[in-house]
């Protein structure tokens, strides 16, 4: 059987908790991706942020935009590289956002996406 | 103010029915989407693939000779292209679903995503951006 570790993404972008809200939108059109990891600076996860987040800079439109921190999601699921890889997708499958941080002695090491796994169905290793 | 027609996109990949779900499967993968409008012949939309829809076939293999039409969700939001679009992010704030059908008197002629509306909220905060540095 498979692993996280075969499947995770671990190139992953990630943004610090006080980057301005524009960079963090100017690197998920950038870059093609859904949403962004956002770290503490020992590397643990203190959230992440979605395209979703970002749909509220249309919709409230304020003077002064604020950084990562004050749009980030704070309650984010995450797993332990040890964990077992369906686990994961039973998340995916059962709630409504399309990624997880994976984390291994409290830092984040990569990211499991729905993508990734569909690219396995597709594609076994 | 801003209407749907002005940041759909009108190249939408579309599947019917009664498509083999593998064939789909491979069509979201090779076009690099993340859900899929489900069409019946006449452009009249009958649901729409997503990623979720089909991440069970990765532990139960006795789904893998399904349709389309299996899968995908029913009764999906769409809006008329001459809505605003700030009435649409609002919509995809409120709801998990991350994309929604623009119709034309009832027939599919675009999407927009949560995608195309962020690459669109960059595009105005750079045009803003410019003006001030043209204007003072």
């Amino acid at each position: 059987m498979f692993s996280i570790k075969d499947i995770m993404t671990t190139d992953v972008a990630f943004v610090k908790k006080d980057t301005p809200v524009y960079d963090v939108v100017a690197m998920l059109v950038e870059q093609n991706i859904t949403g962004i990891p956002v770290v503490n600076e020992d590397m643990s996860l203190a959230g992440v942020i979605t395209e979703k987040d970002i749909l509220r800079l249309l919709c409230d439109k304020q003077e002064e935009y604020g950084c990562a921190e004050d749009y980030m999601s704070t309650q984010v699921f995450s797993f332990d590289l040890n964990e077992d890889v369906i686990a994961v997708c039973e998340c995916l499958v059962n709630s409504h956002f399309r990624r997880v941080p994976i984390v291994s002695e409290g830092k984040m090491v990569g990211i499991i996406s729905r993508r990734d796994i569909i690219k396995y169905i597709v594609e076994p290793l | 103010m801003f209407q749907a027609k002005e940041v759909m996109r009108t190249e939408v990949v579309t599947v019917t029915p009664d498509l083999p779900i593998y064939e789909a499967v491979r069509i979201l993968v090779e076009n690099n989407v993340t859900g899929l409008p489900v069409v019946n012949e006449d452009m009249t939309v009958a649901g729409i693939l997503s990623e979720k829809d089909v991440l069970s076939l990765l532990y139960n293999s006795e789904e893998r000779g399904g349709k389309v039409r299996d899968f995908m969700t029913q009764g999906v939001v769409s809006f008329d292209q001459e809505e605003s679009l700030i009435d649409i992010a609002q919509c995809l704030i409120e709801h998990s679903f991350r994309r929604v059908i623009i119709t034309s008197h009832g027939k599919l002629v675009g999407i927009i995503s949560r995608k195309d509306i962020v690459a669109y909220i960059l595009r105005l905060r750079r045009k803003e951006k410019k003006a001030i540095e043209v204007h003072g």
